[in-house]
């Protein structure tokens, strides 16, 4: 959640990337979705009370066909209680990229999502998640909060999904705020249920704001496939890419989760 | 800095962000249908993962039956045409013997179900994880003090909100009495009968369990599981009520008396909530069982009275649908 120093690769580095850095996931029950893996998209729900979950990704970004870069992160996550988790992770960059595209994509992060409710016939599920990240370079520490409502509805066997968010970031070496808001709208689904509910796709189309008075914002789409290795063990592999300003990025990633 | 409610006029996402906030008024208070998930992970303890690492046959039978639960459940809020309840009975089948390798989703198998009574799923899905923890533990040889062990998992289960009673009911006379109680297994004899089957294997396997470590369960429990399998092959039709926890695992019922009533009140349960609408009425007590269930101790003695032969298309083992 670092904020990032715009430009406009940047920009487009990081509306592309930032879904597929390794956060929570929900392991033992596959269908849900959570944030990076593989796609920027969360459904409502928390994982089970008591439950562990350590999951760990790599992805590969690129920008206008001259930066590239790989980012690695892991994250661990917990419920806490019925119907809420909490989480802390953290990403750390490597690659050819220059400073301005490294974004939010490295530091760390704490996190936790309320689950309201089981979506019923009617209501939709509904979580409120809210976040806290941090980046240090160049003796600066930048902080960024995050609320996010989460809505997720069915239609039969395919699950929609609202994410609506809004972010507060902090710079303290250029005193400075930035906001912006967020929103990604997907769908996921098992191709072969009900027989088979081992693969899932999930796809999303997604919108954020530039941080910045007058800055671009970005808009994407990304896609992804999990796979349910094992009871305990889920497999994520996903790609997505974003336009800003007329500039594009692209973004390739996988990952593993494993429940205990 | 700014705060997370500090929304700048000039932003386009404004209205979007806040539609989305209002709609979370909105149905805030539809409360209605309003209920919380409350998922929660089995005890933990050195018995977990024990038995798809122990006796993985078993478990692939297991998730099999996960899914014939759930299969039907959907089926059931669908069309009750003899036919599609039919296709729904043979995929089960195709499922079981597909030897699936995982549980299946029960929430994308049985959406509308899910969606309609989260309460009783949740009730079956923790009853589900009792069996599923205690099927654990018997199969791990690292757990020495099972008695113990059995009595935590035992409280765990009893603390949450939507336990089954421990105390015995009167299956056979008031709970098979319901205006409801034997609709679905009138209509549907056949697959009625394949679902007694599966809550027989599920009770019958507990006396391999009880007898020995994970090493003599392997070297027994497939002759179980080939009974069982009879059984799909040719539903037990001549079975006019559920097996029974004391039937099928007299040594287990006689020790864990506790978790044997759950498994009995569960599965009397499963039975009352197959009713499909079409509901009779009469005193129940009385009515005969008809031919019962062997213990699991007969099947392995050679003992056990094969079930009567039904006519009909059912897949078999090595058959099957790869998920």
């Amino acid at each position: 959640m670092r904020r990032p120093r715009f430009d406009g690769t940047a920009a487009v580095f990081l509306a592309a990337a930032v879904a597929l850095v390794p956060r929570a996931v929900h392991a033992i029950d596959h269908t849900n979705l959570d944030g990076g893996r593989p796609v920027r998209l969360e459904d409502a729900y928390a994982i089970a009370h008591r439950e562990w979950t350590i999951e760990a990704g790599f992805r590969l970004d690129a920008a206008d066909g001259r930066t590239g870069r790989g980012v690695f992160g892991a994250d661990v996550l917990f419920g806490l209680l019925p119907n809420l988790q909490i989480g802390a992770g953290g990403a750390a960059v490597s690659g050819s990229a220059g400073p301005a595209a490294l974004g939010r994509a490295e530091g760390g992060r704490f996190e936790t999502l309320f689950n309201l409710n089981q979506e019923s016939l009617t209501l939709p599920a509904i979580a409120l998640e809210g976040a806290f990240g941090f980046s240090s370079s160049g003796g600066d520490t930048d902080t960024a909060y995050e609320v996010t409502a989460i809505l997720t509805k069915s239609l039969g066997r395919v699950r929609f999904h609202v994410n609506g968010g809004y972010e507060v970031a902090v710079d303290p070496g250029r005193g400075e705020d930035g906001e912006r808001g967020r929103l990604a709208v997907g769908a996921s689904f098992a191709p072969g249920a009900p027989m088979g509910t081992r693969w899932v796709i999930v796809a999303d189309g997604f919108a954020e704001e530039s941080e910045r008075t007058g800055g671009d914002g970005a808009v994407g789409g990304e896609a992804g496939l999990r796979y349910l290795w094992s009871e305990r063990i889920v497999l994520d592999a996903g790609i997505g890419t974003a336009t800003a300003g007329g500039r594009m990025a692209f973004a390739a990633g996988a990952g593993i989760s494993v429940a205990f | 800095m700014g705060g997370f409610v500090r929304l700048p006029m000039e932003s386009p996402m404004r209205p979007l962000l806040l539609a989305l906030a209002a709609s979370l008024v909105t149905v805030s208070t539809a409360s209605a249908q309003w209920v919380t998930r409350d998922e929660r992970r089995a005890p933990r303890g050195e018995w977990n993962w024990a038995l798809p690492r122990e006796l993985p046959a078993l478990y692939r039978e297991f998730n099999g039956i996960d899914f014939g639960h759930a299969h039907l459940a959907q089926a059931l809020l669908g069309a009750q045409d003899s036919s599609s309840v039919e296709t729904a009975r043979l995929q089960v089948l195709e499922f079981i013997f597909s030897g699936p390798e995982v549980p299946p989703d029960e929430e994308l198998v049985a959406p509308d179900f899910a969606r309609a009574v989260w309460e009783a799923q949740r009730a079956f899905g923790w009853a589900h994880q009792l069996h599923r923890s205690l099927y654990d533990l018997f199969a791990s040889d690292r757990v020495e003090d099972k008695d113990a062990a059995y009595r935590q998992i035992l409280a765990d289960y009893l603390s949450k909100p939507e336990a089954i009673t421990s105390h015995a009911l009167d299956h056979h006379g008031a709970l098979w009495g319901f205006p409801e109680s034997r609709a679905f297994s009138k209509r549907f004899p056949k697959f009625n009968a394949q679902i007694w089957a599966y809550h027989w294997l599920q009770a019958a396997v507990y006396d391999v369990q009880v007898e020995g470590g994970a090493s003599l369960q392997r070297e027994q429990m497939p002759k179980v599981i080939s009974w069982y399998h009879g059984y799909l092959a040719n539903p037990p039709l001549d079975w006019q009520f559920m097996p029974l926890m004391r039937e099928a695992a007299p040594a287990f019922a006689e020790r864990f008396p506790e978790a044997a009533v759950i498994f009995d009140n569960l599965h009397m349960l499963h039975d009352n909530g197959h009713g499909d609408g079409h509901m009779e009425t009469g005193p129940a007590a009385g009515r005969p069982m008809g031919v019962r269930p062997p213990s699991a101790r007969e099947v392995l003695e050679g003992t056990a009275v094969e079930p009567v032969r039904v006519t009909g298309e059912t897949p078999s083992p090595g058959g099957g649908h790869e998920h």
